[in-house]
C-alpha cells in the first residue's frame, strides 16, 4: 500500500469520528454566517482545521446551508463557494487550502459536426465544471455572437447569407479561474427561394439473357440520380396502358409479300392490345402512305392494301419524327414500333433532328431490323458515308428511348418480332421517385440497379409532373 | 523404227484447228449476215424488231460465256459506213446500239455487259472519226445518252467516266455537266459538282435545277452564304407551284432551323403553294420547326399526313432523285432526229453496197 494512500484513509477516518458529536448538537442554521464563525464552531466540536487568515477573510459568508450528511461534504459545501477545499495535513489535521482550478468540460449538442444550417445557428452545450461558470462566449468564425451566463447553455445565431463552413467555437469561463474550449463545424448552404420536387418515373426492362426477369420487388431495385440515391415511391409493374405508334416502311425490299406479311404482323399486334391501350399505323415509302388514328383495329389496317412497288425511296426520318410527335398528345405509355430496314434516302429531317425528339419526348423506340442488302447507298441527298452515319444515329435513339432493336433474318419472323415486343413491355416495371431538380435545370442522370446477378437493366423515363 | 507419235499428234492438232478455223469463217459470216440484217431493219423503221433481235445476240453471246461472232460483226460494218457515207451515219448504227442496251438491261440486267461493248465500239470509231466541232458535239452527245442508259441501270461510276467523256469532247454539252454533276452528288463529291453546275449556268443562266443543286452543293462544301443566296433568289422569283421552288424553300427553311431562326423559317414553309403542301416532308419539317419554337398542334400533323397519303404525285424530294432529265430528254430527241435524216441514206448503202448474204 502506497504511503499517500494511507494518509487519506486514516484521515477520512479523522473526520467521520469527529463528526459525531456536531450532528447530535444541532445548532442554528449556518447560512448567512461568517465562514471564520463556523469554522470555529467546526473547532470547537473537536474538528482540527488550520487555515490562514488569507484564504478565509472576514467577510466571507456561508452562501448556502450545507445539505450534506457528513462532515467531509459539509465541508466542501461550505468551502467550495469561495474556491477553497479542505485537504488532509499533517497528523490528522485538515487543511483549508485554495482549490486548484480545473479545466470546464465543453461539448456541443447542436450543431453536430458537418451539421447543415441555414442561415440561422442553433447551439447548444454541455458544461461539465467543478466550479461555478461565469460566462460562456459563442464565436463564429472568430467573432463573438453571443454571451451566455447560466444554464442551459443554449441559443439560435444569426449567420450571414453565405455557403461554406463555419467555424462554431464556445469559451465557458469557471467563476474559479477555470476554462473550457470547445469548437465545431457546420456547413452554412443558401436555401433558394423555392424548391421544385418533381416526380420523376422510370419505365425499366430487366432481362436475363435477352429474356424478361418478372416478379421483381421494389426493395431489389435501386434507383441513383446524380450519384445520389432516391427512394422509390411508386412501384408497379407493365400492366401501364400504352399508347402504340406502329411505322411501316413499304418502299423498295418490304413490297409484295413481305408488306402482306407486315400489314398481318402489325395488324396481329393491335388485336392483341387491351382495352385500355390505343395503337396506330402509320406507313409510308417516299411518301405517306397511309396514317390511322389512335385506337385503330386490325380491321381498319385491312382498309390499306399494300402499295404497288414504285417507290425505292424512302422517307424514314421523317415519319420517325411524325411518329413520336404524334405520340405526344397520348397520356399512356407511348411506345413506337418501327419495322424498316433503317435506310433513309429523302427525308427533309436528319436522324439527329429526330435523336432531338427522342430526347424531348418518353416514347421508347422498338425497331424491327430487316435485313439489310444494301447497307452502303449514296443519293443526291446523302452521300455513303452520311447514309452510315443516319442509320448509327438511329440505333442511338432507339438505346436513348430505352427500346431495343430486334433483328429478322427473314420477314416471316416479323410476327414474332411483334410478340416479343409486347412480352417486353408487358414485363416492364413503373418505378416513381422524387427528383430534386428545380424546374428550370436539366434531369439529373439517373440509373437503376437490379439486385439480381446478370441482370440487364434498360429504361426510359415515363412520365414528368410536379 | 516405228514413225515419231509427236508427228502423229502434230497433224492431229493442225486438223482440228483447221476444222475450227472453218467453222470459225462460217460463224462469221452467219453473225455478219444477222447483224446486216438487223441494220437495215432499223434504218427501213422496224426499230422494234432491230433492236429486240440485236439484244438477243448480245444476251445469247453473254449466256455463251463472252463474246460471240456478231460482236466482231460490229466494227467492219461501222467503219465501212463511216467511210461511205461519213461519220454522220454512225448516228443511226449508235442509236440502234443505245436501245439495244437498254432493252437488255430492262429484260436481262445481268447479261446487259455484252451489249455495252459493241455500243461503246460504235462510239469510238465515231469519236476517231470526228472533225468538225458539229461532229464533236454528236458524240459527245452520243456518250451522254448511252451515259443516262448506264445510270438508269446503276452502272454508275461507269456513267460517269463516260458523261466526263462526253464533256472532254464537248464542254458545251449541258446535258453530260448535268449528268457529272448529278453523279458526282450521288458520290459524295460536291466540289466536282459545284464546278459542273457553275460551267451548265454560264451556258444556260436560267436553268432552275441546276440553280437549286448548285445552291445545295455550296452548302454542303461549307459555302454556306453562297448558297443561301442562290436559295432565296429561286425563292423570291415567284413560282411557287413547282417542285423545285418547293425544295428551295424546304432547304431554306433547313439551314434557318439549324440556326435557330425559327420563325424566319415558318414564314419560308408557309409560301408553299397548297399544291406542294401535301408533301410529307412539309407537313414534318413544319411540325418541327412548330416545335423548336415551344408551339405547334400535334392534330395539324396528323391532318397533313391523312391528306398526304391521297396523293399521288410524287414528292419533290423524291424528284430531287431523278437521274438527269430536261437536258437528257431534248439530247435525246436531237439525236433521234439527226438519226432519222440518216437512216434512208443507211438503208439505200446497205441495200446496194452491202447486200445481206444469203444463208448457206
Amino acid at each position: 500500500m502506497t504511503p499517500g494512500r494511507l494518509t487519506g484513509i486514516i484521515a477520512a477516518v479523522v473526520i467521520v469520528l469527529v463528526a459525531a458529536p456536531s450532528e447530535a448538537a444541532a445548532g442554528p442554521p449556518y447560512e448567512g454566517r461568517p465562514l471564520r464563525e463556523v469554522l470555529a464552531e467546526l473547532e470547537e466540536g473537536g474538528l482540527a482545521l488550520v487555515y490562514s487568515s488569507d484564504l478565509v477573510r472576514p467577510e466571507m459568508r456561508v452562501r448556502e446551508e450545507p445539505a450534506a450528511g457528513s462532515i467531509q461534504d459539509m465541508l466542501d459545501e461550505l468551502l467550495r463557494p469561495h474556491r477553497l477545499a479542505p485537504a488532509i495535513g499533517p497528523r490528522g489535521r485538515i487543511l483549508i487550502v485554495r482549490m486548484e482550478a480545473r479545466p470546464i468540460e465543453v461539448r456541443f449538442g447542436r450543431p453536430a459536426p458537418g451539421e447543415l444550417v441555414t442561415n440561422r445557428l442553433d447551439v447548444l452545450l454541455e458544461v461539465e465544471a467543478e466550479e461555478p461558470v461565469d460566462r460562456v462566449r459563442i464565436l463564429v468564425d472568430g467573432r463573438q455572437e453571443a454571451v451566455l451566463t447560466r444554464p442551459p447553455f443554449q441559443t439560435s445565431v444569426d449567420l450571414p447569407a453565405g455557403e461554406g463552413v463555419r467555424e462554431v467555437t464556445a469559451h465557458v469561463e469557471g467563476g474559479w479561474g477555470g476554462q473550457g474550449r470547445a469548437s465545431v463545424g457546420a456547413r452554412q448552404y443558401q436555401v433558394a427561394d423555392s424548391v421544385d420536387l418533381v416526380l420523376r418515373q422510370l419505365f425499366v426492362t430487366v432481362q436475363r439473357s435477352g429474356r424478361p426477369l418478372r416478379g421483381l420487388t421494389e426493395e431489389e431495385f435501386e434507383i441513383v440520380e446524380d450519384g445520389a440515391r432516391r427512394q422509390i415511391v411508386t412501384f408497379g409493374n407493365g400492366e401501364e396502358p400504352l399508347s402504340a405508334a406502329v411505322l411501316l416502311d413499304l418502299s423498295g425490299s418490304m413490297s409484295g409479300a413481305r408488306c402482306d406479311l407486315a400489314l398481318a404482323a402489325a395488324g396481329a399486334f393491335l388485336s392483341r392490345l387491351s382495352d385500355a391501350d390505343r395503337g396506330m399505323v402509320l406507313a409510308f415509302s417516299d411518301r405517306t402512305l397511309a396514317v390511322t388514328p389512335f385506337r385503330s383495329s386490325r380491321e381498319d389496317l385491312a382498309a390499306h392494301p399494300c402499295p404497288s412497288p414504285h417507290a425505292s425511296s424512302t422517307v424514314l426520318n421523317d415519319h420517325l419524327y411524325a411518329g413520336l410527335r404524334l405520340l405526344d398528345e397520348e397520356t399512356a405509355r407511348r411506345v413506337v414500333v418501327l419495322i424498316t430496314d433503317g435506310a433513309d434516302v429523302s427525308s427533309v429531317l436528319d436522324m439527329s433532328d429526330v435523336l432531338w425528339k427522342v430526347e424531348q419526348s418518353t416514347a421508347t423506340i422498338y425497331w424491327i431490323r430487316v435485313r439489310d442488302e444494301g447497307a452502303r447507298f449514296g443519293s443526291a441527298w446523302r452521300g455513303v458515308e452520311d447514309n452510315r452515319r443516319q442509320r448509327e444515329l438511329l440505333e442511338r435513339a432507339v438505346e436513348l428511348s430505352g427500346g431495343s432493336i430486334v433483328r429478322l433474318d427473314d420477314t416471316s419472323q416479323i410476327a414474332s418480332a411483334f410478340d416479343e415486343i409486347l412480352d417486353d413491355l408487358r414485363s416492364q416495371y413503373v418505378l416513381g421517385y422524387y427528383s430534386d431538380e428545380v424546374s428550370s435545370g436539366r434531369p439529373g442522370k439517373m440509373r437503376v440497379f437490379v439486385d439480381r446477378p446478370l441482370a440487364d437493366v434498360r429504361l426510359r423515363e415515363a412520365s414528368r409532373g410536379d | 523404227m516405228s514413225p515419231p507419235r509427236t508427228s502423229t499428234t502434230a497433224g492431229l492438232v493442225l486438223c482440228l484447228l483447221a476444222l475450227g478455223t472453218v467453222a470459225d469463217a462460217a460463224a462469221r459470216r452467219e453473225a455478219r449476215r444477222e447483224y446486216l440484217e438487223i441494220l437495215s431493219l432499223w434504218a427501213q423503221g422496224s426499230r422494234d424488231l432491230a433492236v429486240e433481235r440485236l439484244a438477243e445476240a448480245f444476251i445469247g453471246s453473254e449466256a455463251a460465256g463472252g463474246t460471240m461472232a456478231i460482236d466482231r460483226a460490229v466494227r467492219p460494218a461501222a467503219r465501212r459506213l463511216a467511210r461511205n457515207l461519213g461519220t454522220g451515219a454512225l448516228v443511226s448504227v449508235a442509236l440502234l446500239h443505245e436501245e439495244a442496251y437498254a432493252r437488255c438491261v430492262r429484260e436481262q440486267p445481268r447479261r446487259a455487259a455484252g451489249a455495252l461493248r459493241p455500243a461503246l465500239e460504235v462510239l469510238s470509231i465515231f469519236e476517231a472519226e470526228a472533225k468538225t466541232a458539229d461532229e464533236r458535239a454528236v458524240v459527245s452527245a452520243l456518250l451522254t445518252s448511252l451515259a443516262g442508259r448506264m445510270a438508269e441501270a446503276h452502272v454508275e461510276r461507269s456513267s460517269l467516266e463516260l458523261v466526263r467523256s462526253a464533256v472532254r469532247v464537248d464542254p458545251t454539252n449541258r446535258a453530260a455537266l448535268f449528268a457529272v454533276a448529278s453523279s458526282s452528288e450521288r458520290f459524295g463529291d460536291h466540289a466536282a459538282a459545284v464546278r459542273s453546275l457553275q460551267a451548265l449556268l454560264r451556258l444556260d443562266p436560267d436553268h432552275r435545277e441546276s440553280r437549286l443543286r448548285l445552291a445545295l452543293n455550296l452548302i454542303r462544301i461549307g459555302k454556306e452564304d453562297e448558297g443561301l443566296d442562290e436559295l432565296r433568289r429561286l425563292v423570291a422569283e415567284g413560282d411557287r407551284s413547282d417542285w423545285i421552288a418547293a425544295v428551295a424553300r424546304q432547304e431554306l427553311a433547313r439551314v434557318l432551323i439549324d440556326r435557330d431562326e425559327i420563325a424566319r423559317a415558318r414564314d419560308v414553309l408557309a409560301e408553299i403553294s397548297d399544291r406542294r403542301r401535301r408533301d410529307p416532308s412539309l407537313a414534318v419539317q413544319t411540325a418541327f420547326a412548330e416545335e423548336r419554337a415551344g408551339g405547334g398542334e400535334v392534330e395539324d400533323l396528323f391532318t397533313s399526313l391523312s391528306l398526304s397519303a391521297a396523293r399521288t404525285e410524287a414528292p419533290s424530294r423524291t424528284l430531287y432523285l431523278r437521274p438527269p432529265n430536261d437536258l437528257l430528254e431534248e439530247l435525246r430527241r436531237d439525236l433521234v432526229r439527226r438519226g432519222q435524216e440518216w437512216s434512208p441514206r443507211v438503208d439505200r448503202f446497205l441495200r446496194h453496197h452491202e447486200p445481206v448474204p444469203s444463208r448457206r
